[in-house]
């Protein structure tokens, strides 16, 4: 019986920990990635530590998204900053012929016409804080439910409820997710750059992350268990 | 429904709650619950129980009336 305390009490420990740290860390990530960008525009001249984008010299992927930068002579493009790991692509206005038509209507950011490659940064930036978003509404639920577990027992009333929501949410984030990564991929495919950039936009489901999905399920399972549980506990307690 | 009658047959034999439960060995809240008509179902053990402390038959506790359409 003992064990048993002594082992919730290290779960809630964990739980806890899970949510206050990714509610702590989300801010600060949401901090950086906001000055990155800024600095990433030119507003800000900061250096962000930690923040890993690898986009090597002439090639940049993310899944089935890739872009590859061919180097042609009559064009020169300058990196701004070379000993981080982000190589901004900055091509001065008269060298920039090409750059006429852009497609705004799918654009998630605005297209500035000298710095052409941070509107990666910022779209991708937004994707992270959509998922970033989701994991807290999972983490602050699972926090709810193991309060419920701890005080009122495994079966109580609104458990089922609140393991819906999480299923839900595991796949509702899952699927919004792959739509705004195509969305904002194809954005970037859309802008007219000059040519020389190679990219690919196919909507594959290796970016669709099944794991996920099936854990929602998994989820909404477990809620319709729980439910039945709580009707047969409800009974059972105004058994006299 | 069912109705308990079991505030009746304690005034008759003059016991208090908690000295029923007591004698019963329930606890006050379940047999609070009994009381209020909020149970769903009662052990035969626990009516057995109650019967032998009050003296009584199952017919003097427990009572029907039919539902004049309303549902529990």
């Amino acid at each position: 019986m003992d064990k048993k305390i002594f082992k919730q009490k290290y779960l809630g420990l964990l739980i806890n920990l899970l949510w206050y740290g990714g509610l702590f860390s989300s801010f600060v990530l949401f901090v950086m990635v906001i000055l990155f960008n800024l600095s990433a525009i030119g507003i800000v001249n900061i250096r962000i530590p930690f923040i890993d984008v690898t986009i090597n010299k002439h090639e940049y992927s993310f899944n089935s998204h890739y872009v590859i930068v061919k180097q042609s002579e009559p064009v020169k493009w300058y990196a701004l900053e070379q000993d981080t790991t982000i190589t901004y692509l900055w091509l001065k206005p008269q060298n920039v012929t090409a750059i006429s038509q852009v497609r705004k209507y799918l654009q998630p950011v605005l297209f500035f016409e000298q710095r052409l490659v941070p509107e990666i940064i910022i779209g991708f930036s937004l994707y992270m804080f959509f998922i970033l978003l989701v994991l807290l509404i999972i983490l602050y639920n699972l926090r709810k439910l193991f309060n419920n577990y701890s005080s009122d027992g495994l079966f109580s009333k609104d458990n089922p409820e609140l393991l819906q929501y999480i299923g839900a949410y595991f796949i509702i984030g899952e699927l919004v997710r792959v739509l705004i990564f195509y969305w904002i991929s194809h954005s970037v495919i859309t802008t007219s750059w000059i040519n020389l950039i190679v990219q690919s936009n196919i909507f594959s489901f290796r970016d669709i992350n099944f794991a996920l999905l099936s854990a929602g399920l998994v989820f909404l399972i477990l809620a319709s268990i729980f439910r039945m549980s709580a009707a047969i506990k409800e009974e059972n307690d105004l058994t006299v | 429904m069912i109705r308990v009658n079991l505030d009746v047959m304690m005034a008759k034999r003059k016991m208090s709650l908690t000295e029923l439960a007591e004698k019963v060995n329930i606890t006050m809240a379940n047999l609070s619950v009994l009381k209020t008509e909020k149970a769903r179902a009662i052990r035969f053990s626990t009516l057995d129980a109650i019967c032998k402390v009050l003296d009584c038959q199952p017919g003097d506790l427990l009572e029907y009336l039919p539902d004049s359409g309303d549902k529990k």
